[in-house]
């Protein structure tokens, strides 16, 4: 009976474990999918394919800065996101190295403009600070 | 008289003389305007000027006069003007007590030329009731100051009347059919010698081959059609930009790809581990 009892125990803790696989997984795809989202919307404004907002002036110029950085933003945001679950499947650990690549990609997309450029690296490093803090909790 | 009174009196002399001619050579006979048209939209032409739809166009006063040598009393009217690689557009406003049959039309030079011989061509937009606004368009080929109507219709004319306020809008093809007779091919052309004279026309005709008795008052226009400038050329700086544009972008790109096979291989690693 007690062998039983353990091997039953065994399977729940397999399916859980599955199910978190498949939970992670489903997450890595999300997460690339909105990443994936906001990097051709950041080459439509920031490679400035659309100059719409540019072009009426006034108040839309800060309107057409705030799109390109939050593009920007939420790449890199969702990027990590399905990066660290990628690596949480494959057993490593989401290292120093990978997050700087990141943060050098998402920046070099702000190179045209330099107010965007410069709201962008102060967003993500506020953004690196802010998981840093989740991660240690 | 002193001499610097004389000096005075020279000089306001010299200067009432030299304003004077100039706006005799601006509203003197001959073409008071030249006007080289920009590109844009093609407009309705359906008499009406609609929001945004002129506003390519380059936009002129001109005034018509009763007898263009002796300029007197005249009709101030705007007009637009426009082009596309095909064809040139026409717009004239202007506020009047308008006549039952009032017409406006467009005589048109076989070059710079301003001798009445060498207007060959007309078209012109008349009113047939204008309480309701009904307009006919119709194409003429001048033959010795008669106005014979063509065979086939080239262009196209509107007019509207909307209380003082009466817009006539005007499609010519730019060259059109140079073996055609009874039309003149409107060239390109950016030289000085380049160019046609319009003589804007208006007046009032119960009957349509009166014309031209009834032309009331007139004025030339020399319109220059031009063609479409090219882009400005990148500068070295904008093209340095323009591909590390495609580098940055292009390299991030690629990694997403990357990025998204290594996901699927991922996925395939999985289900052979469960299984």
């Amino acid at each position: 009976m007690p062998k039983f009892k353990k091997e039953k125990k065994r399977d729940t803790r397999s399916n859980k474990k599955a199910f978190n696989e498949e939970f992670a997984y489903k997450t890595v795809i999300k997460s690339v999918i909105f990443a994936g989202f906001f990097f051709a919307l950041s080459i439509l404004f920031n490679m400035e394919i659309i100059t719409y907002f540019v072009n009426l002036g006034g108040l839309w110029f800060i309107i057409d800065v705030i799109i390109k950085i939050i593009v920007i933003l939420l790449f890199f945001f969702f990027m990590i996101i399905s990066i660290g679950n990628y690596k949480e499947l494959t057993g490593r650990p989401l290292d120093f190295k990978l997050i700087l690549l990141m943060f050098v990609l998402s920046l070099l997309q702000a190179f045209r403009d330099p107010i965007v450029f410069t709201f962008t690296f102060f967003g993500l490093a506020i953004i690196i600070i802010y998981m840093f803090f989740v991660q240690e909790n | 008289m002193k001499r610097t009174t004389i000096k005075l009196i020279t000089l306001m002399f010299i200067t009432s003389l030299t304003l004077s001619s100039y706006f005799l050579i601006i509203n003197g006979s001959g073409a008071a305007l030249e006007i080289k048209p920009l590109y844009g939209r093609a407009p309705i032409i359906d008499g009406k000027l609609d929001v945004n739809e002129w506003d390519e166009a380059v936009e002129e006063s001109l005034n018509l006069y009763h007898n263009e040598s002796k300029p007197e009393n005249p009709l101030q009217v705007d007009l637009w003007v426009m082009q596309n690689s095909s064809n040139l557009y026409i717009a004239i406003q202007f506020e009047f007590l308008h006549n039952d049959f009032e017409f406006v039309g467009l005589l048109i030079s076989s070059n710079q030329s301003e001798n009445p011989e060498d207007f060959k061509d007309a078209k012109i937009v008349r009113f047939s009731n204008i309480s309701t606004n009904e307009f006919t368009y119709k194409d003429y080929y001048l033959n010795n100051s008669i106005y014979e109507e063509d065979t086939n219709l080239n262009g196209n004319g509107a007019g509207r009347i909307e209380g003082e306020d009466v817009i006539y809008e005007f499609v010519l093809p730019v060259e059109y059919n140079e073996s055609d007779p009874e039309d003149i091919s409107l060239e390109y052309g950016t030289d000085e010698e380049s160019g046609h004279v319009f003589k804007i026309i208006m007046g009032d005709s119960a009957d349509p081959s009166s014309y031209p008795e009834d032309i009331r008052i007139s004025n030339n226009v020399l319109i220059k059609i031009t063609y479409k400038p090219l882009p400005p050329e990148r500068t070295p700086q904008e093209l340095i930009i323009l591909i590390l544009s495609i580098v940055i972008f292009g390299t991030s790109g690629m990694l997403y790809v990357f990025y998204l096979y290594r996901i699927v291989k991922l996925k395939e690693k999985i289900e052979r581990i469960r299984t």
